[in-house]
């Protein structure tokens, strides 16, 4: 009994001793196919495997010397082999070699350690995931497979000391990484999936990218670690672009976005993504929920304002007509992840923004001060946002048209009527009876009342107050310019020197 | 007296700028442009020479000409060609961290003409201007501006020097303001020598302008505000206006509904009447439809109201296609409006439409191009114009394009019709990231219509832009200092 018993710890102690055997090969490698006629066991070289001594699992140079003395064998140089890392691996031989010993597994040194099924003694190789999983199948299918609870084999990173910085960089990447989708879903999702993740990161892992790492549990949770923090230094933040963010007007639904999971939104961004555009006070209290540009520490996705570069055609055609929502351009800084230029505002929006503006005023302060508006509000154009190249050659018909509102931007009757004037297209100080403009309407005089009063308008960008007064006043011909539903007493009784300015006297006295 | 009030409020902004700030950023615009002009000038030619005895005879080259005055037929033509050369700068400045919830915001303008002549760009010949200059107080209770400022409303866009306070509660606001009432786009007194220069009838008297205007939402998808308005002249002597708006926004799942009213009180008409559903742009096809009601707007300072304009109705349509990933986008827009009835004069045509169709294409990151086609035929003039273009980007700091136009104007009221082909380049690059060159050009070519142009819309047309920033940005480039 006691002789079966030994010789059966005898064997599993000899499979298990391989992993430390093959790592005592060092760089010359201990050639154990040679020897294998020599030992008839695994232990006489590795007992403290068995033993789970450290000092004894490998043996020692003079173990070699016995036979390679010099005479019988040549000397070979070796000094001992101290005990070799396991790396991140949670395995323990003693363990294993415990359960086959009580009879509740039947695992040798060979499960693991042979080169391949069938093999001869001694024909060993290191032993890998595979094998494990040969036996343990019901954890895991495959090694780095999806769902696998890494911490079943393996100890975090961040307790692993033996490894370099070279050891880390060279873990293998699980291929569930290198989805599409990965970063938009790669939170853990319970206790033993960030387990799984300690496996290969600390907390530097994530903080490179993870603007509120400071306030995801599942990041605080996790050890920081010298080695990954020199890993990641200097290496450029990565942020995928979510599904809902290509969905066209996202921009302008991001703001309930925000207010349903602000916290989402701190996974990439920090309040500097969103002080971006929103320069004025609308939002603030939700960008305030955002990390702080100290807390992020320069992470989170950086944006820029879009100019009029990053929009195709907005120079050459008005904005009206640069209907494209995005456009893929260049990444704005080297490293930056982002490349997508976002357009805020439905195509159009620049002839229709008044009615939004008026009905909700607020909206508008949220991103724009006021000075932006007076980019274009303010009578000329400094910048082209507006009107097309060549708008001077164009702009007669939409004054007529009144496809714009020349007013909301210029004083008809200053900016135009002074151009017009020095262009020789208005009346000036010569009055209606010059000649030219109207030439090609033979009856003009008797039709020019009807477009008048359908486009008073542009009748006063060129045409003043006197030119008319010549016909339509008791000064002139005391032509009456009042429509049928004219009324005096209400217009008289707001402002009665609008009536002087063409009667002698008080046309409603005696009324 | 109007340099001096412009330089008395940009010393008071500079003069509270000048206390210590948390942060001033400065930026500025200079551009440059080279433009070609032909002015009109009188022809005459010996009535004699000229068949008929009609007032209104036409010429042996086609051109009708008016021979009722003297022994002489006159119309107008293009003169020679004359070279403008305008530079205007723009400043702009805020100023922040005065205080608690202090700031200073200021924005200047001055113009020149490098060339010298008679005929002067628009407004080139009116050197400075404060467009804006006031100095904010933010606290809890409320906004409070002081200085040339601006409000917009459903009345429009209205300048004046003067106060406004803003207080928000819950999910209302109310804002009051009033001051010396600023003529649209010109930042002068309604009174001011501006006017005087091209109209023999000035106001009498400065302008006061009061006001509040207020907003509730109800709901998060819906919005509605008000606005009441009123000028004066500064003796009180003459009402200038009075008016009010009414504006509502509500978003019905995937469709938007805005109204808009606004009630002239002094003449007691409707100005607008107007309401306007709009699919969300979150698909790629969307619609956009709108019916408006509308009359012009004077001032009771001028004679024109008392002239009984009339407006017109119009219904308008919109319909877009946008590709998934914005890659390419199609758009079809039309409308339709009729003028009321003038009970004056001879016919008119009395209605109007118009019809556009456009697209875009961004084959590749740093490619694009797009083209439109438009067509209004209306009530004045007329025009039928295409555009196509194309852009290079080269980077996200850099793009170049060329673009090609023709259009075709036909004027009812004309001193002309003509057809006009261009060629046009432009391009910007961003130097650093606080400054940034564009510029553009054209060449345009009045080919004529019917084999007569009387005006020649015939020029070269450049610009050269400078932008630049200096100073702090709160987070206006999403850069973290950490």
């Amino acid at each position: 009994m006691i002789t079966h018993l030994t010789s059966r710890v005898l064997r599993v102690a000899g499979a298990l001793l391989f992993p430390f055997v093959l790592a005592a090969q060092g760089t010359t490698g201990f050639p154990h196919a040679d020897h294998a006629p020599l030992f008839p066991s695994c232990t006489g070289c590795h007992a403290g495997v068995v033993a789970g001594d450290p000092a004894t699992a490998f043996p020692g140079a003079a173990q070699c010397r016995a036979c390679h003395d010099g005479k019988e064998h040549e000397v070979v140089a070796f000094a001992g082999r101290s005990t070799r890392s396991s790396g991140t691996l949670r395995f323990s031989h003693t363990v294993h070699i415990a359960k086959a010993a009580a009879g509740n597994d039947t695992v040798t040194c060979a499960s693991c350690h042979a080169r391949q099924a069938g093999a001869a003694w001694m024909d060993i190789a290191r032993a890998t995931p595979e094998r494990c999983i040969g036996c343990h199948q019901h954890r895991a299918t495959a090694h780095l497979a999806d769902g696998n609870a890494c911490a079943t084999c393996h100890r975090p990173l961040t307790d692993v000391t033996g490894l370099t910085d070279a050891d880390i960089a060279r873990l293998p990447k699980p291929p569930s990484h290198a989805r599409t989708d990965f970063l938009t879903a790669h939170a853990p999702g319970s206790d033993r999936a960030s387990a799984s993740c300690a496996t290969c990161h600390a907390r530097e892992s994530c903080a490179r990218c993870h603007a509120n790492s400071a306030r995801v549990p599942v990041i605080s949770a996790l050890k920081s670690d010298a080695r990954v923090a020199r890993l990641v230094a200097g290496k450029a933040p990565t942020y995928p672009t979510p599904a809902d963010h290509e969905r066209n007007g996202y921009a302008e639904a991001h703001g309930r976005a925000a207010l349903e999971n602000v916290a989402r939104c701190a996974n990439c961004h920090a309040q500097a993504s969103c002080q971006t555009c929103h320069t004025g006070t609308g939002a603030r209290k939700q960008i305030a929920l955002l990390p702080s540009a100290r807390e992020a520490a320069g992470r989170g996705v950086q944006l820029r304002r879009p100019v009029d570069q990053a929009s195709p055609l907005s120079s050459v055609i008005p904005a009206t007509r640069t209907p494209a929502a995005t456009s893929w351009v260049p990444a704005p800084h080297a490293g930056d992840s982002a490349r997508r230029t976002v357009r805020v505002h439905r195509d159009g929006f620049v002839r229709t923004h008044g009615e939004g503006a008026a009905a909700d005023p607020t909206s508008c302060q949220g991103c724009h001060a006021q000075r932006f508006c007076a980019d274009c509000h303010k009578g000329e154009k400094v910048t082209r946002r507006y009107h097309q190249a060549n708008f001077v050659s164009r702009h007669s018909t939409a004054a007529y048209g009144r496809g714009t509102d020349c007013s909301t931007c210029h004083s008809t009757e200053v900016f135009c009527r002074s151009c017009h004037n020095s262009m020789g297209v208005g009346t000036g100080r010569g009055g209606i009876r010059g000649v030219g403009f109207h030439n090609a309407q033979p009856q003009w005089m008797f039709q020019h009342g009807r477009a008048a009063r359908q486009d008073l308008g542009n009748c006063v960008s060129c045409h003043q107050q006197r030119d008319c007064q010549q016909c339509h006043s008791q000064l002139g011909w005391r032509i009456n310019p009042h429509g049928p539903g004219f009324d005096a007493e209400r217009l008289g009784g707001k402002n009665k020197a609008m009536c002087l300015r063409c009667h002698f006297k008080d046309p409603l006295l005696g009324r | 007296m109007r340099v001096r009030s412009s330089i008395a409020i940009a010393l008071a902004t500079a003069f509270a700028t000048a206390v210590p700030a948390q942060g001033v950023r400065i930026s500025g615009v200079t551009s440059v442009q080279s433009i070609d002009v032909r002015p009109l000038v009188n022809d005459s030619v010996a009535a004699a020479t000229v068949s008929g005895t009609e007032a209104w005879r036409t010429l042996p080259s086609g051109i009708p000409a008016f021979c009722g005055v003297d022994e002489y037929c006159r119309w107008k033509r293009s003169g020679s060609r004359v070279n403008l050369v305008p530079v205007l700068q723009d400043l702009s400045v805020a100023a922040w961290g005065l205080g608690q919830g202090i700031s200073v915001q200021a924005q200047v303008r001055a113009r020149s003409q490098l060339t010298s002549g008679d005929i002067t760009w628009p407004r080139a010949d009116d050197h400075f201007d404060v467009l804006m200059a006031y100095v904010e107080a933010d606290r809890g209770i409320g906004r409070l501006r002081l200085g040339r400022q601006w409000t917009s409303s459903g009345l429009g866009v209205f300048d004046f020097d003067g106060l406004s306070f803003r207080r928000e509660q819950g999910h209302g606001m109310l804002e009051v303001f009033g001051g010396w009432s600023l003529l649209a786009g010109t930042d002068e007194r309604t009174n001011s020598a501006l006017f005087g220069a091209v109209d023999d009838l000035p106001a009498d008297d400065a302008g006061l302008l009061f006001g509040a205007r207020g907003r509730y939402r109800p709901t998060a998808n819906s919005s509605v505000a008000g606005v009441y308005q009123r000028t004066m002249a500064a003796n009180r002597s003459q009402l200038y206006s009075e008016r009010a708006a009414l504006d509502a926004s509500v978003r019905l799942g995937l469709a938007t509904l805005d109204a808009s009213l606004v009630n002239n009180i002094a003449s007691g008409e409707w100005e607008e009447v107007r309401l306007r559903a709009a699919t969300t742009s979150a698909r790629p096809w969307s619609l956009m439809a709108e019916a408006r009601r509308h009359l012009p707007f004077f001032e009771l300072w001028t004679i024109w109201g008392a002239f009984s304009p009339v407006g017109y109705d119009e219904a308008r349509t919109v319909l877009t296609y946008r590709a998934p990933r914005g890659s390419a986008t199609a758009g079809l827009h039309g409308g339709y409006r009729k003028y009321r009835e003038t009970d004056a004069g001879l016919d008119l045509r009395t209605n109007g439409w118009r019809a556009g169709a456009d697209v875009s294409w961004q084959p590749r990151a740093h490619w694009s191009a797009g083209a439109n086609y438009d067509v209004d035929v209306g009530f004045g003039a007329s025009s039928s114009d295409a555009t196509a273009s194309l852009r290079w980007l080269a980077s996200s700091d850099a793009f170049l394009g060329v673009q090609g136009s023709a259009l075709q104007n036909i004027y009812e009221f004309r001193v002309g019709t003509g057809r006009v082909v261009g060629l046009a380049a432009d391009g910007a690059i961003r130097l650093t990231p606080d400054v940034r060159l564009s510029f553009d050009a054209g060449l345009y070519r009045n080919t004529g219509s019917n084999g007569l142009a009387v005006t020649d819309w015939s020029q070269r047309r450049a610009s050269l832009r400078l932008e630049w920033t200096a100073g702090g940005d709160p987070g206006a480039r999403g850069r973290a200092t950490p």
